[in-house]
């Protein structure tokens, strides 16, 4: 039997400047999370996020850049945090994708990343931790303008 | 779910009227070591216009650079072309196949001795039960292990304007216990 699922769980658009949004106590009813996040970076910033508030050099990452003249791919590992976008200037569509995030697997997130005056990317981080997953920090080391919208959805499996 | 000053948020919104458009609509999720994953019966999922696979998985391969293998309806004929493109954390790389007999994407990160750390994979089979066209597959996946890296994008193309009744996933390993597969279906 078909579940309906995909499920929008929380959503909140930014109505002043701001540098940080959160997604606290998310249930595990859900199998995998998917956040959209829509919004613009200031001047040298990137957006990154934190599981559970954790700021242990527990994340890793491998990034695949496009910006229309070269591709170009790099990685980081055991860092405080997981960028989700670059420094690029610019609008942006970044679509993150948390798997397994209540299993105890160290948790894989896919997110694709449009800054469409710019550059693609897709990439992929690693939480070192098997927790479930309950909280999500974005955070931008810039200042995201008035308008940055967040949203969080549910996927059952 | 506490809101920042400065935030306006509206939490807990239900399902938008119409009904669903995204459903779950099986899940494999692997006991034991297993060779391949299939989803069979995939006409009586008619009613939906897509389908989508998200998997979680590792391979148990020694080596490494092994990538996940499809096919439709047991063909196992020179029938599949595709494309990917792949970073691996220092280089960007792009490969194609054509006349294949199966469909290749994105690389199974390894679970030897990394039995927490498992790649994942999101594929979307486009309009699979319309005669009128091939059958293209778009894919994003990707992994870190402790002796792999790997983010991919991949498309492909399955020869064929049959609808698609079945899918087979495997590879030149096996995949590894608590790996995972579910299906989702598209209207």
């Amino acid at each position: 039997m078909p579940t309906p699922t995909y499920d929008l769980i929380a959503y909140g658009t930014t109505i002043a400047e701001a540098v940080n949004f959160d997604f606290t106590s998310i249930g595990n009813t859900y199998r995998d999370l998917v956040i959209v996040i829509e919004a613009t970076n200031s001047s040298g910033s990137q957006t990154y996020i934190r599981l559970n508030s954790d700021t242990s050099s527990d994340y890793s990452r491998v990034i695949m850049t496009g910006n229309g003249s070269t591709a170009t791919s790099g990685s980081t590992a055991n860092d405080s945090f997981l960028p989700i976008t670059s420094s690029t200037t610019g609008a942006f569509l970044c679509i993150v994708n948390i798997f397994d995030y209540a299993d105890s697997k160290h948790k894989t997130i896919i997110a694709r990343n449009n800054f469409a005056a710019s550059e693609v990317d897709a990439r992929v981080g690693r939480w070192g931790n098997t927790s479930v997953v309950t909280s999500v920090n974005i955070v931008t080391s810039g200042v995201w303008p008035a308008g940055a919208s967040f949203y969080l959805y549910g996927i059952a499996a | 779910m506490p809101i920042p000053l400065g935030i306006l948020a509206v939490a807990g919104a239900g399902a938008a009227a119409g009904g669903s458009a995204y459903d779950l609509l099986e899940t494999t999720i692997l006991s034991t070591t297993t060779a391949s994953v299939s989803f069979s019966n995939l006409n009586t999922y008619s009613n939906y216009k897509h389908l989508q696979i998200r998997a979680v998985m590792q391979d148990n391969a020694t080596t490494n650079l092994n990538r996940m293998d499809l096919q439709f309806n047991s063909d196992t004929g020179a029938n599949y072309t595709y494309h990917y493109l792949n970073g691996n954390g220092s280089t960007v790389s792009s490969s194609a196949g054509t006349s294949q007999n199966k469909l290749q994407f994105f690389d199974v990160i390894n679970g030897t001795g990394d039995t927490p750390r498992f790649g994942v994979a999101i594929l979307d089979i486009l309009d699979f039960s319309n005669t009128n066209k091939n059958t293209t597959v778009r894919c994003i996946g990707g992994g870190i292990s402790s002796s792999e890296n790997d983010i991919s994008l991949g498309s492909g193309l399955w020869l064929n304007t049959a609808a698609v009744t079945s899918i087979s996933i495997f590879g030149a390993f096996s995949y590894t216990a608590n790996s995972r597969f579910s299906l989702y279906g598209v209207k």
